[in-house]
Order: C-alpha cells, then sequence, then structure tokens
C-alpha cells in the first residue's frame, strides 16, 4: 500500500499541476465608485457575457455603492480592459425602437427652443436611428460612437462644430470618468444635455439584479446609475437636472428573462419564447414594464439638463 | 505614503503569504501603503495548493470552498470551472439522511425538534450542549450534533462556546429551501450555508480553479513584485509602547509602520515582543485532523458529496467523496474518498501508522460500501496540527476580544487561523479587505494626528 507523507506531497515539485501564469490586474482601471471615489462596495452581482460567453468565460462582479446609488463593475482581468469600447452589445438600438421613448427625447429636445445642432452619441444603431428622427425635424445632427476625452484633448468637437444639445444614449455608463466626460461636453459649448441610460433602480433591476439583469451587458459598462446618482453625476458635470424621468423599456424583461433560462439550463424552446418578439413574453413584460414605470420604477432613466455656464448672469444693481 | 515628517513611511508588514496576506497586501499596495510579506514556506499559498500524482489523482489538502464570487473578485473567474453539484448527508444505522431536511424524516428527531420548538426558553444557553439540545431537542442533539460536534472539536460539547455553531445555521428553512432549489434548477453547486461576510444568492455557487487551488493566490501574487519573501520566517513581532513597530527576520530588525499576522493566535501569543498584551491567545486550541485520502475503483459510493457519520464507534465523523461534484479530481471509473479523523497529537490514532490507518478506514468504510476492500487501490495520509479553532467556553471572552481587536495598536491578526475562526476561503477576502481599508485609515489618522501634535499615536 503506498503511503506519502504530507511533506512528500509538497516537497514533490513533479506532481504541482502546470497553471497558466497569472494576469495582472489592470492597473489604470479604478474600481471605485464615480460620484465619491469610495471603494468599498457591496457585490450585488456576479454575472458573464452573456453574449458572448464562449469566447470569454470570465465572469465578472458588480458592486454597489450605498451612499451614492452607484454601482460599479469589480476590477476585470487586463484580457478584458477595453472591451467597455466594444460596441456591438448596447442596447440603445432597441431602446430607441420604442415610438413612446422616441416621441419623448423629441419632446424634450424641441419642447424648448429649437436647437440648431445637436451631437448624439452612443452606438451605432442608437446614434443613426435617433439622428435620423431629428433630421426629419429638420434639426442638423452629427454622430459619435464614443467620448474619449483623452483623444479629443477634452473638446467633443468631431467636426469642428460647436453644439447646442448633446444626447447621450447608455454611454455614461462605459466612460472611465463620466463626470469628466460629461463635462468635458458642457466646456465644448453643449448648453444641454439629455442622458439616456438604464435605471439601476428599475423594476427590471430589482428582479434580475442578481446576475442576469440586461443593462449590466460584460464586460461593457463599468457604471450603473440610480435616480439620485444620475442627479449627482450631471450636477458635479456642471449641468443642472430639469427633469428626470423613467420610460418603458419592456424589452429589458424579456431580454433578462432569456439570459436567466439560458444560463439555467432551460430548454430552447422555452427560452426562445424570450428571445425575440414572441407575442405573449412582449404582452407580459410590457405589462410588468408599465405598472413599473407608472411607479417610477421604468426601465430607461431620461434626463434633461441645462449647462449652469448658460444661466444667465445675475443683472447688478 | 509619507510620514508627517516626510520621511517614507516604513511598510507594513504581513507574516505569511496565504490568502489571507496576499489580499491583504494586494489591498494595502493598491492603496500605495508600502508592504512586505514574509513567508516561512518555500512557496506562496501555503496549503492552498493542488498535487496531481502519477495515477491521475489531484490532491488537494483539506476542503476548499471557492464561490463564482471570490474568483470574480480576485479576477480568476475565467480559470474556474463550475461545480455542478454538492449536496451533504448525515449515515446513521446504515441509513443515509439528506441534510439538513432528510434527518425529519426520522419520526424521533421530527418529534423532538417540533417539541423544542415549542417550548419557551427561558435563559439563552451557555454551551453548545444546551444550544443543540434547546434548537434540536433531546433526540437529534444527542445522536447527531453533539457527537458530530464533539468529534470535531476534540472536547465535550458542554464544554464548547455556543459561538461553534456557526450563524448561517439558523438562517432559516425557507432560505435553505431556496438555495436548494437554486441549486437544483441551475444546474450548479450554489453555496448554502459556506458564507457570513456577504449574502448567500441562487447566483452564488462553487467553483474550482482550473489547475490548481494555488490559481487565486497566484493571482493576488501576480500584484506584489519585489515585495514576497519565501523562506523568511518573522522569528518576533516587536512592541514599544503598545505599538507593533517592527519584526525580526533571519536576526534583522525590520521596522515597520504596522504588522498583519496570518499565524495561529497561539503562535502569535508566542512571537510578540515587548508586552504581554496578547500572551493569553497562548492557550487557545486548534483542532488536529487527520486526512486520509483513499482510492477506490468506481464513483458515488457514498449518499452525497459529503457524508457525516456522527456513530460514535466509527473513528472518522465525515467523509468526503469530492469526484463525485468535481469530475476531474480522479481518473474515469475511480474514485477518492476523504476520511477526517479528529485526533490529538498525543493519541494512538495520530501515531498510527499510514498503512494501518488506510486499513482501519477501509475495515470500516465495508460496512456501508458494499465491496469497499475489494475496490480499494491505495491511500495517501495528510496530517495537519491546525484544521480549525476549538471554542471552548474557558477562553470565550477573550475570543470575543479578539473579534474586536488585539490590544497592541497597530497589531493585526487575520485570516481563518489569525482571526480563531471556522471561517471559509470568502469570508476570509472580504474580512480581510474590510480590516485593511480601516488600517489605511489609522495610518492616515496617524499621519494628520502627527502633524498637529507630536503625540500620542494614533488610537486604534
Amino acid at each position: 500500500m503506498p503511503i506519502l507523507k504530507r511533506e512528500e506531497l509538497i516537497e514533490d515539485a513533479a506532481w504541482t499541476l502546470d497553471v497558466p501564469a497569472p494576469e495582472r490586474s489592470h492597473p489604470a482601471l479604478r474600481q471605485a465608485c464615480c460620484l465619491c471615489g469610495e471603494d468599498e462596495g457591496e457585490p450585488v452581482a456576479v454575472g458573464e457575457d452573456f453574449d458572448d460567453r464562449e469566447r470569454r468565460g470570465d465572469s465578472f462582479l458588480v458592486l454597489h455603492c450605498r451612499a451614492c446609488g452607484v454601482a460599479y463593475l469589480g476590477r476585470p482581468s487586463s484580457g478584458h480592459v477595453g472591451a467597455a469600447n466594444e460596441g456591438a452589445h448596447t442596447n440603445a438600438g432597441a431602446l430607441l425602437r420604442h415610438r413612446r421613448t422616441r416621441t419623448l427625447l423629441g419632446r424634450e429636445l424641441q419642447g424648448r427652443s429649437v436647437p440648431a445642432r445637436v451631437l448624439v452619441i452612443g452606438d451605432a444603431a442608437a446614434a443613426s436611428s435617433f439622428a435620423t428622427l431629428l433630421s426629419e425635424r429638420k434639426v442638423a445632427v452629427d454622430t459619435l460612437e464614443h467620448i474619449d476625452p483623452s483623444s479629443t484633448g477634452g473638446r467633443i468637437e468631431p467636426r469642428g462644430s460647436r453644439y447646442d444639445v448633446a444626447v447621450v444614449i447608455e454611454e455614461a455608463g462605459r466612460l472611465e470618468d463620466p463626470v469628466e466626460a460629461l463635462a468635458t461636453l458642457g466646456r465644448g459649448g453643449c448648453t444641454r444635455l439629455v442622458l439616456v441610460i438604464d435605471n439601476f433602480d428599475a423594476r427590471s433591476c430589482r428582479v434580475f439584479r442578481g446576475r442576469h439583469w440586461v443593462g449590466y451587458d460584460f464586460p461593457r459598462r463599468l457604471f450603473w446609475f440610480e435616480p439620485r446618482a444620475v442627479r449627482a453625476l450631471v450636477n458635479r458635470a456642471g449641468f443642472e437636472l430639469e427633469s428626470l424621468r423613467t420610460v418603458s423599456a419592456p424589452d429589458r424583461w424579456t431580454r433578462s428573462t432569456h439570459r436567466f433560462l439560458r444560463d439555467w439550463g432551460a430548454p430552447p424552446w422555452l427560452a426562445n419564447r424570450f428571445a425575440g418578439r414572441a407575442l405573449g413574453a412582449t404582452v407580459l413584460a410590457s405589462a410588468l414594464e408599465a405598472l413599473a414605470t407608472l411607479s417610477g420604477a421604468g426601465s430607461v432613466l431620461v434626463a434633461t439638463c441645462r449647462s449652469r455656464a448658460d444661466e444667465p448672469t445675475p443683472v447688478s444693481t | 505614503m509619507t510620514a508627517a515628517n516626510g520621511k517614507a513611511r516604513p511598510p507594513v508588514v504581513v507574516l505569511g503569504a496565504g490568502l489571507a496576506g496576499l489580499t491583504a497586501a494586494r489591498e494595502l499596495r493598491r492603496r500605495s501603503v508600502p508592504v512586505r510579506v514574509f513567508e516561512a514556506g518555500k512557496q506562496i499559498a501555503g496549503l492552498a495548493r493542488s498535487f496531481r500524482d502519477e495515477d491521475g489523482f489531484v490532491h488537494d489538502f483539506g476542503a476548499h470552498f471557492i464561490t463564482n464570487r471570490l474568483a470574480a473578485a480576485i479576477g480568476v473567474g475565467s480559470r474556474c470551472r463550475d461545480v455542478k453539484h454538492y449536496g451533504e448527508t448525515v449515515l446513521l444505522n446504515g441509513r443515509y439522511y439528506p441534510y439538513p431536511f432528510g434527518l425529519m424524516r426520522n419520526p424521533r428527531f421530527l418529534a423532538s425538534a417540533l417539541a423544542s420548538r415549542s417550548m419557551r426558553r427561558s435563559a439563552p444557553p451557555q454551551s453548545a450542549r444546551e444550544w443543540y439540545i434547546t434548537n434540536y431537542g433531546h433526540a437529534l442533539a444527542e445522536q447527531v450534533a453533539i457527537p458530530l460536534v464533539e468529534s470535531w472539536s476534540g472536547a465535550p460539547a458542554s464544554e464548547l462556546a455556543t459561538s461553534v455553531v456557526p450563524p448561517q445555521i439558523d438562517r432559516g428553512n425557507t432560505h435553505v429551501l431556496r438555495l436548494k432549489l437554486a441549486s437544483r434548477l441551475s444546474g450548479r453547486a450554489v453555496a448554502n450555508g459556506y458564507s457570513r461576510e456577504k449574502p448567500e444568492s441562487a447566483h452564488v455557487w462553487h467553483v474550482y480553479p482550473e489547475g490548481s487551488l494555488a490559481t487565486l493566490c497566484e493571482h493576488l501574487a501576480a500584484d506584489l513584485d519585489g515585495v514576497i519573501q519565501t523562506e523568511s520566517p518573522v522569528e518576533a513581532i516587536l512592541v514599544e509602547d503598545g505599538r507593533a513597530v517592527g519584526v525580526q527576520v533571519k536576526g534583522e530588525v525590520i521596522e515597520a509602520s504596522a504588522v498583519i499576522s496570518t499565524a495561529p493566535v497561539h503562535v502569535l501569543a508566542k512571537l510578540v515582543r515587548g508586552t504581554d498584551a496578547v500572551a493569553h491567545f497562548a492557550r487557545f486550541r486548534y483542532r488536529p485532523l487527520l486526512l486520509v485520502n483513499l482510492r477506490f475503483h468506481g464513483r458515488g459510493l457514498l449518499g452525497d458529496v459529503v457524508t457525516w457519520t456522527p456513530e460514535r464507534h466509527l473513528p472518522f465523523f465525515r467523509i468526503t467523496e469530492a469526484p463525485v461534484s468535481m469530475p476531474w479530481l480522479a481518473p474515469d471509473g475511480m474514485t477518492t474518498l476523504t476520511v477526517d479523523i479528529g485526533s490529538e497529537t498525543d493519541e494512538p490514532l495520530w501515531r498510527m501508522p499510514e498503512d494501518q490507518l488506510a486499513e482501519l478506514c477501509v475495515e470500516h468504510l465495508q460496512s456501508f460500501i458494499p465491496g469497499a476492500k475489494r475496490r480499494f487501490i491505495s491511500a495517501r495520509v495528510l496530517r495537519t496540527t491546525i484544521a480549525h479553532p476549538i471554542y471552548l467556553r474557558a477562553y470565550e471572552s477573550e475570543r470575543l476580544q479578539l473579534e474586536r481587536g488585539l490590544p497592541v495598536r497597530g497589531l493585526y491578526s487575520i485570516g481563518r487561523n489569525g482571526a480563531f475562526a471556522h471561517i471559509l476561503m470568502e469570508d476570509v477576502y472580504w474580512r480581510t479587505l474590510a480590516q485593511m481599508r480601516q488600517l489605511v485609515t489609522e495610518l492616515s489618522g496617524a499621519t494628520s494626528t502627527r502633524a498637529q501634535a507630536p503625540a500620542p499615536a494614533v488610537v486604534m
């Protein structure tokens, strides 16, 4: 009967398994609340890149800063740094398919003075969709896929123009420093800002928060915001919040449910009922989302803000 | 980080390069606090390592529970495999009872548990024995809980403090059922009763690092270039005026702004020089454990992954068949049973030759594993003198004091052994992070305090 002592087990280096070289954490990527800088958030979710699980296979942690209402991505491995700039999987395009959302955004822009130039920032599908909508209304529109303050020298003027209004669609959560990026817009001359962003306090988020919420979009987003965090964000960036409302996005329910079912090994016939626009799932999701929106917990936040630099100078007496 | 006088602050010294020590060092370094790690052994990770032998069996030193949440927090999620299943049973009179609800299939246990629940409690229980009888009733306590805790601890349950009962054991049946259901539906081993620091949920399950358990520590160490010194046991922790000011390593005195120990507290008590404030921890005891790894032909030889054996005539109290949940740990068609035997180092079992010990185990296994002798292939034995803390009532007040912190400023005792707590890897990780943040705050406070007034030093 072969018996080995513990010391022999430890000393026998030939037995040690081959382990791939460990990766360093990426030193530049902060793992903290983008508003207060604290990094003592509570872990609220562990998720994966559900759109591409085969290729990545990594898991991601979401930590929640209860003080600010910001959730942030835990430290990813170096292989995933830069993934936030991959734009293939954002949901903005789907969001803007909803007529009510488009109408609301149009109203936000045109209810006041007619803007001369609008900059739409978001992934290509979202930006072009919204740009088309505005162009129909005789508004000059430019689109920009990402805000990258480092490459533009702190100015968002992709075509040498100044913009009256910036519409930022789901971009704020993908920026390493959203406060600075939005402030850059203000410094670039944008007097109004419309921020469209997933609601981390939405009913759909609360139900699927632990893992499957479609708004996570791992690993392409770094931050998620509750309504109070959006208020603080725009305020820090030099804007004054004019209105903040939640809008309906039933696809957050269906897509999250689809992820949940797929992840838990549900039969494809069941999971696929939530994949596309199956009538039953859409009706159910619309009903749930309508109820949530009525109670102020809709899936998407739309914040309309005005630059504080645009405020009229008080008349001296 | 610099001190108020402009001089570079001496490093924080960490004793031990296991999970707790490396987590502490990485967190401090991330916060720009200079740090040095001294490891007594030749390698990092302590016993959190895996080894594959020539027959294709993978050996871990003891059970390690790693969750996908811990793996994601450390950044090794992509290197871990999901554990598909984890379950525990209790073996009584040759019959398996799934833990915990299966025990209620026994009418005596059910009746005693219901009776204990319905009785009014006059005073809180003073010992583990009283706790089990109060909460489980006499039958379940006397036949299952008390024999197990006594084998696990090596002390009578009447001498054990109630803190030996892990707090998560009282989480509520609905919670346990919900997690068990999630485990069944998701096809993953949802962690159920393995986390005290962070909430359990259906989305937190057991994983196992590909290659080796050491993956976790090696990943942590990758951010600690030039910080870790192996084969460097700390010989003394130097305390002046009630504050840890340095360590002695290989005869050399190294100044430190704080000292973080992962050593067992009874060892720590002997290392500290310049105060007797921690001397009383020398009487804290840890349970020695014999881990007998037995290889067999076949798989699924027991009721579930872990089988508890409370019957007192058996020399062991727990058997783990890890390949049931992690098939890669053994070649196809074979399995490993790890038999846990609690034994003091002066008892005959501890001194028993390994082959006799294996034969003894197989002999007893034969009574509930048909053909155990025929299936048996070989055995390996691990002896560890520090398996887990023994929660004796005799030093419970001091243990509670330790929970609040050591009575020496700038000296921390962390990790499973350092905290004298039966906590698992994820708890070690989150606790250590919290403690290091506290330390950084104190070090910053020390700077500003000294900047305003030369003395006294920061108060912990």
